[in-house]
């Protein structure tokens, strides 16, 4: 596991091979702004605390690690590439015809795929279904799950947070990417939704809010007791960070990046110094 | 291990098959340590009331919400659980069918789905209790297996086959208390291999769940008109036994009998693989005509639906007769060595 410097130097990394990824899916287009939000949720989460092992990626006892929102895989694959579980080859096939490496992720526990995202508001209850299955057979691996603001929309979220609770599931972690937009202008405007942290206290959930480009925080989070609850780490975030025409902008939810604005935002991310820029 | 007797034929016909159900999954719950039954508010209703308390690890109630009952019972079938997860077929099936295609279907986690009340049986709650349409929903999703047995005694063997087969399926259950009863000694099942009931050469009789012992019923009726009928049990609509379905195509009729939507149900099945011979039968599907039934008790509802024995023998007939697949002589319809 990593130290948190070298998980700050892990995220630009991802942030910089998101972009040439994005870029090289051309016209394709790519989900950019919900990948970039999510790049130190992932570097903190495969980098610094989750108990992963590339080499022995069926081992029983490794956390389980599943993405509700997986248009975020700009940030998904390159985590996974960081830690192993892609090669670089493999990682520069995202998107051509027949690569395995989708527009959403395909299950694939060899490459660290859990589950096939893609349909929101439906991981949290198969993460809780892992979390119980570790409960009744004493195992110490604990089950995070990725989910967007957005994506708590869906009810069943809700229905998932209900029985997680009911089952004391404090080895489940939702991790809840509060970048405050969805496809159609802000989750407040769009769906009415706020207060998070309140909301998932109500379900018995224990609540952590922190800043989600700030991985000291999060791996901080990740590890919070919960006296026997279910924990929800609701990290918020921009949309778009780290390159400034696509920060809380959501058009660049799904777009096409040309080379100009390539060159431009590959330059951003380098000449970021690591700290939060908000 | 459950044996098919007249004694127990008459037990299981007596319970219906959602409490048949409930003695099965007590059964698997003792014998497997990794079986789980999941349940969506409705372990009372499936003949398990008492699971919980003999099983308390095995059992996992996530109330009335069915979206995570799928959801959890695809997570604990990934991590190595046996799950069986039950509730009503059209709530389970209807309001999960996203979590259904891409846990099950997609991911081919092996989950058991078991649906009560499919069809008609629990009219006097209206439609929206019906399941109407499960079996088209389910049986669009690849890699899911669709079964609908036709009695107790079938419902044992076809937990029993599913308790041993890896992949994710439906088990649809039909009928209310005193189920008719087809089966009363051991016979042969296999998922996906249709059982002859009834040998005969004119009509082919094809039905699924509570329907095949009308079909027998009607084939007892057209014999009385001079028109031999074979019945066949396809308790598998998916995968559709196509030898079975090969072997009626020099038939003149096959008829499709269903508690369910005319769309997407047992006749579109056979329909599907039949469109693509050059020899078939003419095929007659009887099933649930694009509407919503007004509430009513079982039986009557299956009249309005056009579905009782009568019914369904009067629209054979007429059939026969634009056919012209009416005998002469009514003598000699039955065929050596058919069930009486």
């Amino acid at each position: 596991m990593m130290q948190k410097e070298q998980v700050v130097e892990m995220a630009k990394r991802m942030r910089l091979k998101a972009l040439d990824l994005a870029y090289a899916a051309g016209k394709t287009g790519a989900h950019l702004g919900g990948a970039l939000s999510a790049v130190e949720i992932l570097a903190a989460l495969y980098g610094g605390v989750a108990r992963v092992d590339a080499k022995d990626p069926g081992k029983e006892e490794r956390d389980r690690i599943l993405i509700g929102k997986a248009h975020c895989v700009l940030a998904y694959y390159t985590a996974l590439y960081e830690i192993g579980y892609l090669t670089e080859e493999e990682l520069n096939m995202f998107e051509q015809d027949g690569a395995f490496l989708t527009g959403h992720p395909q299950k694939d526990v060899c490459r660290g795929i859990e589950y096939a995202g893609g349909s929101l508001g439906m991981a949290l209850s198969v993460g809780a279904g892992m979390a119980l299955h570790a409960k009744r057979r004493a195992k110490e691996q604990r089950v995070y799950v990725l989910l967007g603001d957005g994506e708590c929309e869906e009810g069943a979220v809700w229905e998932s947070m209900l029985f997680a609770s009911k089952y004391r599931l404090d080895n489940l972690i939702a991790i809840i990417d509060r970048n405050h937009l969805q496809s159609d202008g802000s989750t407040l405007a769009v769906a009415g939704l706020d207060r998070l942290s309140e909301k998932a206290e109500a379900f018995g959930w224990k609540a952590v809010c922190v800043d989600g480009h700030d991985v000291g925080q999060l791996m901080e989070a990740y590890c919070a007791g919960t006296d026997g609850r279910p924990l929800a780490v609701i990290a918020d975030t921009v949309k778009g960070k780290g390159v400034s025409f696509m920060e809380n902008d959501p058009s660049w939810h799904h777009a096409e990046l040309n080379e100009e604005l390539y060159r431009k935002a590959r330059r951003e991310v380098e000449e970021e110094d690591g700290a939060c820029r908000r | 291990m459950q044996e098919i007797t007249r004694k127990n034929a008459r037990i299981w016909s007596m319970l219906g098959m959602r409490r048949t159900v409930g003695i099965l999954l007590k059964e698997f719950a003792k014998e497997d340590r990794a079986f789980v039954f999941a349940t969506a508010d409705m372990a009372r209703y499936m003949g398990a009331e008492d699971f919980s308390e003999t099983f308390p690890d095995q059992f996992v109630d996530v109330g009335i919400a069915e979206q995570n009952l799928i959801g959890v019972a695809a997570g604990m079938q990934k991590e190595g659980f046996h799950v069986f997860a039950g509730t009503y077929a059209t709530f389970l099936t209807a309001r999960a069918l996203d979590q259904i295609r891409v846990s099950l279907g997609y991911m081919k986690l092996g989950v058991k789905l078991i649906g009560i009340s499919g069809g008609l049986s629990d009219g006097n709650f209206s439609p929206t209790h019906m399941a109407l349409e499960d079996i088209a929903d389910m049986r669009a999703i690849p890699n899911l297996t669709v079964i609908s047995p036709a009695d107790g005694a079938e419902l044992v063997k076809a937990m029993y086959a599913l308790r041993a087969h890896p992949g994710p399926a439906y088990l649809r259950l039909t009928g209310r208390a005193n189920t008719p009863v087809v089966y009363t000694q051991e016979y042969d099942f296999a998922i996906g291999r249709a059982v002859c009931l009834r040998e005969g050469r004119d009509v082919a009789l094809i039905a699924a769940g509570t329907m095949a012992a009308a079909a027998l019923n009607v084939a007892e009726e057209l014999c009385k008109s001079g028109i031999s009928c074979k019945v066949m049990n396809m308790h598998t609509i998916k995968p559709l036994d196509e030898a079975a379905l090969d072997a009626i195509e020099e038939f003149g009729l096959a008829v499709t009998m269903e508690e369910h939507m005319r769309a997407g149900g047992l006749g579109s099945a056979v329909a599907e693989y039949m469109a693509q011979k050059e020899k078939r039968p003419v095929q007659l599907m009887l099933a649930v005509e694009d509407v919503y039934p007004q509430s009513a008790e079982y039986e009557q509802l299956l009249e309005s639906c056009g579905l009782t024995v009568s019914q369904m023998t009067e629209r054979i007939l007429k059939k026969c007769r634009e056919l012209g697949l009416l005998p002469e002589t009514t003598a000699n319809c039955r065929i050596k060595g058919e069930r009486k």
